[in-house]
């Protein structure tokens, strides 16, 4: 392992150009590269914090959206007794759409996240016909718009949340990849580069030695 | 196609009422054209029965924002667990369980 990694690095350095400007031009390299760890790193915990927020807010809404829909639920149960499943269907199968989604999306520390804008139309007359003007069926319909507009709003922040997760889980492995292999890699080719350079000194200093000796003899 | 429902019954007649009109009922013999119908929705409503009976039959339907709802007998604690695992996969950190 420590055998063949050594061949490696040596490989390595034959390709590495040894000159003055290569080593300009790394270091460059590393001190962009350095600046670019930095502020993903910042990225990174700027989402985080702000998924976690996100989170807190998914399990508060989760919560209300339980209990709405449990009442609601036992609402249509009662109705159901009372009125009647027919009279139920009837009812729902003449309800029409109400309300408009409206699509758009966001950017949070550039990751895109949807918006969803649910508006509801009120309307003059009941939306289902005359025929059954139980009470019941009021109430239950108006739980039901309560339940719905929760869930649009939940699957607004869930989605939300699942980008964001998706976005600190790349922003991680590039922060990861810069801090344990690009940023190393760069600085032992700057290290390598250094160690050449000073060598060729030394050899053409002993070089200009052994020519003055010969020139003193000669 | 705004908004679809995947769900029981029950939460079919209620959505329906409170102005959903692309219901549908999840039912494990039609389950494949259900799935096909609220495909074009952008945003579909699924109770946690109906997600069930997808990943039974192993339907995956990608297009819409999918937000799960419990069902008339569940207390939706299937459905946090699911943000509690996005939690610890992105984070790393396991959420601690509520207190309720």
């Amino acid at each position: 392992m420590w055998e063949s990694r050594q061949i490696k690095r040596i490989k390595m350095a034959a390709t590495i150009k040894t000159t003055r400007m290569e080593l300009l031009a790394l270091k460059k390299k590393v001190k962009l590269a350095s600046k670019g760890y930095k502020l993903l790193k910042e990225k990174r915990d700027a989402l985080i914090s702000e998924f976690f927020a996100l989170i807190d807010e998914v399990k508060r809404q989760r919560k209300q959206l339980n209990e709405k829909l449990n009442t609601a639920y036992n609402a249509l149960l009662i109705a159901e007794a009372v009125a009647g499943k027919e009279e139920l269907e009837i009812a729902a199968g003449a309800v029409k759409k109400r309300g408009t989604l409206n699509f758009g999306s966001n950017a949070i520390m550039g990751v895109r996240v949807p918006v969803l804008n649910y508006s509801e139309e009120q309307l003059e007359e009941l939306p289902y016909s005359v025929m059954t003007p139980s009470v019941q069926i009021d109430e239950l319909a108006e739980q039901f718009r309560e339940v719905l507009k929760i869930v649009i709003k939940l699957a607004e922040i869930e989605a939300t949340a699942k980008a964001l997760g998706e976005g600190i889980k790349t922003t991680k492995r590039k922060v990861n990849a810069l801090e344990s292999v690009i940023i190393p890699r760069l600085q032992s080719t700057v290290a390598i580069i250094i160690m050449r350079l000073e060598e060729m000194e030394r050899e053409n200093f002993s070089r200009l030695k052994i020519i003055k000796t010969r020139m003193e003899a000669g | 196609m705004d908004i679809a429902l995947l769900g029981d019954e029950d939460a079919v007649m209620g959505f329906k009422l409170a102005g959903v009109t692309h219901s549908f009922i999840a039912r494990t013999e039609s389950i494949n054209e259900v799935a096909e119908k609220v495909k074009q929705a952008r945003v579909l409503i699924i109770t946690e029965g109906a997600s069930e009976m997808l990943r039974k039959s192993m339907i995956t339907i990608d297009g819409p924002i999918i937000i799960e709802i419990p069902d008339k007998s569940s207390d939706g604690k299937k459905s946090l667990r699911r943000i509690s695992e996005l939690f610890e996969s992105t984070v790393g950190i396991k959420l601690k369980e509520d207190e309720n």
